[in-house]
């Protein structure tokens, strides 16, 4: 059987990228701060494409076109994010990092288990973020099928090729680790730059003339979609002032974020990345443009087809091989950050569980040797939830992002607040993730708040609540520690 | 004063990318076919930066 061109040039990029960055890492050692953290030696540009990959993800590629394809002004929430998260970012990540740096710490969880002075609340965090996370790897892997399906016009089983391609990339990272995932973000995002520009700017002017043109006749055709609904309404302006503000605290406390701000050589670097990542945000706009393209070009998608709108109109309207390459940079923007988040919440499954609480694999090799099984083992997981259980999680997946956003207040906290103890933090997190899955699954009206708002806030004010009301007093030791953190 | 300069370089670009928008969507005044509500965050997507690096300038000194 022979495979279509754009899946025949997926293949090469994919492969490539690969080969790529594995001839640049060469021989990784056995030591886990080089196979986790790269040695806590990355400089501007593997941090920037770290750190900015987490913004250019499946997500971002297919579904910012597709909410612009069938939804009003309030998706606007995803390009302001762009650049919020990163004024937040400025804000924590530079003290975040200090403070890992200072203890040696090597993953998400590490954070409270050290903050807190718990192992046993490291495991707990360990484990409820390993199921965040997985579920946001069925996301990925959802976006991949989409993906993976054009490119295969219609001749190759796209479940089969997301299998292939998750496998490849999962022992990719079994080999290089997190040094190796940032080489083949650099490709990645090189190409996703290419491609946001054929979607945003080439396939209006095209169709319209200019971007300007396509955008005047979408105002034209539907001018409802550009304004916001009222206060209370569904999506109305609540819901996206609170969107923005869950959203743009929540962005960075994720295991593969947290993973790549350690994984920092300075505190001056982390401080110039997040200061000049919301340029990055400016790619976001092109696809902007693609959607509302694709809603008039090809009208009438409904549900998971607006997803791929513009990807249909490539594929109608211009050569295979440019929708190979737009599909080739879309498949690497799944890949990627899907492989970086596998092998964090690996390294937290050997460090907080099995080191932490087992005493196994202590140090080392062993430690190493242990990710990589972890590795293996969590992929294996989410592609079997994926392949059976994926009609049946649609709920689930939409707790993602809301669950993902309550481990905020810890961190916060954590950095800012030398009062907050662990049951306050423990308490509001057990309840935060709670209310977060309760609304989110029942979808109650919340007067157009957004339900993972609703949970943070209870979260937080739990938290606050919790510890004024214990009215902890510091022993002398953890205040003169503090105050070292804060120098 | 200096403080309250860099507070305020901190502030006002959340402010303006998270609140303001909710306010300005509408399809007039357009710049460049874009809808208000589209070049503002696109404006403070330029600015943003602007600001930080300002306040990274001012905490090393």
């Amino acid at each position: 059987m022979s495979l279509p061109v754009p899946m025949l040039i997926v293949a090469g990029v994919v492969l490539g990228t690969i080969a790529f960055a594995l001839l640049v890492v060469r021989r990784l050692g056995s030591d886990p701060t080089q196979f986790i953290l790269g040695g806590r030696s990355f400089g501007a540009i593997l941090l920037w494409v770290l750190m900015g990959g987490e913004l250019y993800t499946t997500f971002t590629f297919l579904r910012i076109a597709g909410w612009v394809y069938g939804r009003g002004a309030e998706i606007y929430y995803v390009m302001a994010v762009s650049g919020a998260a990163y004024i937040v970012a400025y804000l924590y990540l530079p003290r975040l990092w200090r403070f890992a740096k200072e203890r040696e710490l090597l993953t998400f969880a590490d954070f409270f288990a050290a903050r807190y002075q718990s192992k046993v609340f490291g495991a707990f965090v360990a484990l409820l973020s390993t199921c965040t996370e997985a579920l946001a790897l069925l996301v990925y892997l959802t976006g991949l099928q989409i993906i993976l399906g054009i490119a295969g016009l219609g001749a190759i089983d796209s479940a089969h090729a997301v299998f292939i391609a998750f496998g490849l990339i999962t022992l990719f990272v079994f080999t290089a680790g997190l040094r190796g995932m940032a080489w083949a973000s650099v490709v990645k995002d090189s190409l996703m730059l290419a491609a946001v520009v054929v979607v945003g700017f080439v396939l209006p002017i095209a169709f319209f003339g200019s971007p300007a043109a396509m955008l005047d006749r979408a105002i034209a055709v539907r001018p409802h979609d550009f304004n916001i609904g009222a206060w209370t309404a569904g999506n109305g302006k609540l819901w996206y002032i609170s969107t923005t503000i869950l959203n743009a605290v929540g962005f960075f406390v994720g295991v593969g974020a947290v993973a790549a701000t350690y994984a920092a050589k300075s505190e001056q670097t982390v401080r110039r990345n997040a200061a000049l990542l919301p340029l990055y945000g400016l790619m976001i706009v092109p696809l902007f443009f693609a959607g509302y393209m694709a809603s008039l070009v090809l009208p009438g998608l409904h549900g998971r087809q607006s997803d791929s709108a513009y990807l249909r109109v490539l594929q109608a309207h211009f050569p295979l091989w440019l929708l190979g390459m737009v599909c080739a940079a879309g498949t690497l923007a799944g890949l990627l950050p899907a492989a970086t988040r596998l092998l964090a919440t690996a390294s937290q499954l050997m460090k907080n569980i099995l080191d932490d609480i087992f005493g196994i694999a202590k140090e080392g090799a062993a430690q190493t040797w242990a990710t990589r099984g972890f590795i293996i083992l969590v992929a294996a997981t989410a592609l079997c939830l994926w392949l059976f259980l994926r009609a049946s999680l649609v709920d689930l997946l939409l707790f993602v992002y809301n669950g993902a956003t309550q481990f905020a207040p810890g961190i916060l906290f954590g950095l800012f607040w030398k009062r907050v103890t662990l049951a306050p933090v423990a308490i509001g997190l057990v309840i935060g993730e709670g209310v977060a899955f309760v609304l989110t699954v029942h979808r109650f009206p919340l007067a157009g708040f957004n339900p993972g708002f609703v949970a943070l806030a209870l979260n937080t004010g739990m938290v606050v609540l919790l510890t004024f009301a214990l009215r902890v007093r510091l022993p002398k030791a953890q205040k003169s520690d503090w105050d070292l953190r804060r120098a | 004063m200096d403080k309250l300069l860099r507070v305020g370089l901190i502030a006002v670009p959340l402010v303006a990318l998270i609140v303001v928008p909710a306010f300005i969507a509408s399809t007039q005044p357009r710049f460049f076919g874009m809808p208000p509500i589209m070049w503002w965050i696109l404006l403070w997507l330029v600015l943003t930066p602007i600001c930080l690096l300002t306040v990274e300038r001012m905490r090393e000194e």
